[in-house]
C-alpha cells in the first residue's frame, strides 16, 4: 500500500510544473557562473604569493567541500522531516541528494590530496580535518546502501534516515576541525590560515565565491532531474503493483459470461 | 603559441592544476550524464507502462 502512497504524494503536479519551468533556468545560471568563476579563477586572479598558481586549485577544492557539507545538512534537515512528517517529497530529496553530496565530498578529497602534495609534500595525513572529511564520504556511501538495503523501501528510507542524523555529528567536527578547535593539522598551516585571517584579497575571493554559486546552480539542476527520475520511478512501480494486481484478481475471479 | 604554453606549464605546477579541474570535471559531467540518461530510460519505461495501462479496459468491478 506504501507505493500508492508514494503515487499521492510524490506526485505534487506543483513541484513538476516548478521544474519544468525554471530547469532551462538553472542549467543556464549554472553555465554563466562557472565560465565567470573560470575565467575569474584562471586569468583575473594573481598568483599566492607563498603558493605561486597552485593557489588556483582552490577554486575547484573549496566550494566542493562547502556543498558537501552543505547537502550533508540539508539531507540531515529533511530527513527530520520524513521521520517526524512522513512527507514523501523530502524523502525523494534526500535519496536524490545523497549522490550528489558523495560526488562533491570525493572531488573535494582527490582535489586536496593533489593540492597537498606540492604544498605540503604529501598525498595524504590522518589529521583532523582530512579523516572527518573522508568520514563524511564513508557516511554519504553507508547512506545510499543502507537506503537500498531493504525490501521494504520506507524501511530504509527510515533506517538511512537516522544513521544520516546521528553521523550529523561530524558537521561541526568537519566545520571547526580547522577553524575553532585549533587541532594539530597540516591542513590549517597550510591554507586556511589565509582564510580564517582576513588576507584572501577579493580578486581570489570573487572567483572563489562565483565558483561556489556555479557549484549550488549546479547541484539545484541535477537534483531537479533526479527528483523527477525517482518521483517517475515511484510512478512506474505504483503502475507495475496496479497491473499485477490486476492480473492476479483476473487470475482469482475468473470473468463473468 | 609560446605565451599559451607557458600559461598551460602554470610555471612547473601545471599537471597538479590541470588534473584537479580534471578530476573535478570527470566527476560532475559524469554525474550529471548518468542522472539524465536514469531520468530519459525511467521516462520511456513510464511512457510504455501507462500506453499498457491505457490500452486495457479498466476494470469496473470492484477496483479500490
Amino acid at each position: 500500500m506504501t507505493n500508492f502512497k508514494i503515487f499521492k504524494y510524490a506526485n505534487p503536479a506543483k513541484f513538476l510544473y516548478l521544474c519544468e519551468k525554471t530547469f532551462i533556468y538553472l542549467v543556464l545560471l549554472t553555465i554563466i557562473f562557472l565560465s565567470f568563476g573560470l575565467y575569474q579563477g584562471f586569468f583575473n586572479s594573481p598568483e599566492d604569493y607563498q603558493q605561486g598558481n597552485l593557489v588556483r586549485i582552490m577554486y575547484v577544492h573549496v566550494p566542493s567541500a562547502w556543498m558537501a557539507l552543505m547537502i550533508y545538512s540539508s539531507i540531515a534537515i529533511a530527513s527530520c522531516i520524513y521521520l517526524i512528517n512522513k512527507h514523501l517529497l523530502a524523502n525523494i530529496f534526500c535519496k536524490s541528494a545523497s549522490l550528489i553530496g558523495a560526488s562533491f565530498t570525493l572531488i573535494a578529497i582527490v582535489t586536496g590530496s593533489i593540492w597537498g602534495k606540492p604544498t605540503w609534500g604529501t598525498w595524504w595525513v590522518w589529521d583532523a580535518r582530512l579523516t572527518s572529511v573522508l568520514i563524511l564520504f564513508f557516511l554519504f556511501v553507508g547512506y545510499m546502501v543502507l537506503f537500498d538495503a531493504f525490501d521494504d523501501p520506507t524501511k530504509g528510507a527510515r533506517a538511512a534516515g537516522i544513521l544520516v542524523i546521528v553521523g550529523f555529528v561530524f558537521v561541526p567536527i568537519i566545520k571547526f576541525s580547522v577553524d575553532i578547535l585549533e587541532l594539530r593539522t597540516l591542513h590549517q598551516g597550510a591554507s586556511v590560515s589565509k582564510l580564517s585571517a582576513p588576507s584572501v584579497h577579493e580578486s581570489m575571493l570573487w572567483p572563489l565565491l562565483v565558483m561556489a554559486l556555479a557549484y549550488a546552480a549546479y547541484f539545484i539542476s541535477l537534483l531537479l532531474v533526479r527528483m523527477r527520475s525517482a518521483i517517475l520511478a515511484a510512478r512506474v512501480r505504483s503502475l507495475r503493483m496496479m497491473q499485477a494486481q490486476r492480473a492476479s484478481r483476473a487470475a482469482i475471479v475468473p470473468e463473468r459470461p | 603559441m609560446n605565451g599559451f604554453e607557458e600559461y598551460f606549464a602554470m610555471g612547473g605546477d601545471g599537471r597538479f592544476i590541470w588534473s584537479a579541474y580534471a578530476v573535478a570535471a570527470l566527476v560532475l559531467i559524469g554525474l550529471a550524464v548518468a542522472s539524465v540518461w536514469s531520468y530519459r530510460a525511467r521516462r520511456s519505461e513510464f511512457n510504455v507502462l501507462q500506453e499498457l495501462d491505457g490500452g486495457t479496459p479498466r476494470s469496473e468491478d470492484g477496483n479500490p
